[in-house]
């Protein structure tokens, strides 16, 4: 049990920095999705999704 | 801005700069630290005036250029003028930009120390590549080196 959870956490430690590794441009991609998520979730007049085009 | 001699010079920090270093965060704001041209009490008026003439007005301590809600930050101090002045530059969709260095941001988010600092802090300890050489020069610089290694400590014991 202890292994799989030790396990667990090191893949997402691999990922994170996976993800970190990302070309900044593709990060800002991320970022305005999070953002729409966000912004589903709760509608935030003070926290726009940026006008950045993600596809 | 910087051709019309509003500011000396300018670097992105903040949430953005980080997230250069390390995996995507949600954030909203577009942090631009600057060095500006004149000594003065009233440093942003000058620019809000001029992104106004531009079609860009202020909202409370925000412009909003193109969508995206940007901070101006006058240098507030040694740190964050050297971090501006030694800033690194970079590419986002072909123009250049420069962007605050890992080293100087983990610096900054030292002196600051909000929570929201700290939390950075850890992701830069466990994502971000880092000049170990160049931090510790500049953490030695600023009198951070204590803080930096008390904040480690402490990371390391969970």
């Amino acid at each position: 049990m202890a292994d799989d959870v030790g396990k667990i956490f090191r893949n997402k430690a691999d990922r994170r920095q996976s993800l970190a590794a990302l070309p900044f441009e593709e990060k800002i991609r991320i970022l305005v999705r999070l953002q729409r998520i966000a912004q589903e979730i709760k509608k935030d007049r003070r926290r726009p999704v940026w006008p950045i085009d993600t596809s | 801005m910087k051709r019309e001699g509003l500011f000396k010079a300018y670097a992105v920090g903040g949430g953005i700069a980080a997230m250069y270093y390390f995996e995507p965060i949600l954030t909203y704001d577009l942090d631009i630290f600057f060095i500006p041209s004149k000594e003065g009490i009233d440093l942003l008026s000058p620019l809000y005036a001029y992104l106004k003439e531009k079609g860009y007005p202020s909202e409370k301590e925000h412009v909003v250029i193109e969508g995206i809600p940007v901070q101006l930050i006058p240098v507030y101090n040694g740190l964050v003028e050297e971090a501006v002045k030694n800033a690194r530059e970079s590419e986002y969709k072909g123009v250049k930009i420069p962007i605050l260095t890992a080293e100087y941001l983990i610096a900054i988010s030292l002196q600051t120390y909000r929570p929201k600092d700290r939390e950075r802090l850890v992701k830069f300890l466990e994502e971000a590549r880092i000049d170990g050489f160049e931090l510790g020069k500049i953490l030695k610089s600023h009198g951070l080196e204590e803080k930096f290694g008390k904040f480690k400590e402490r990371y390391r014991d969970g």
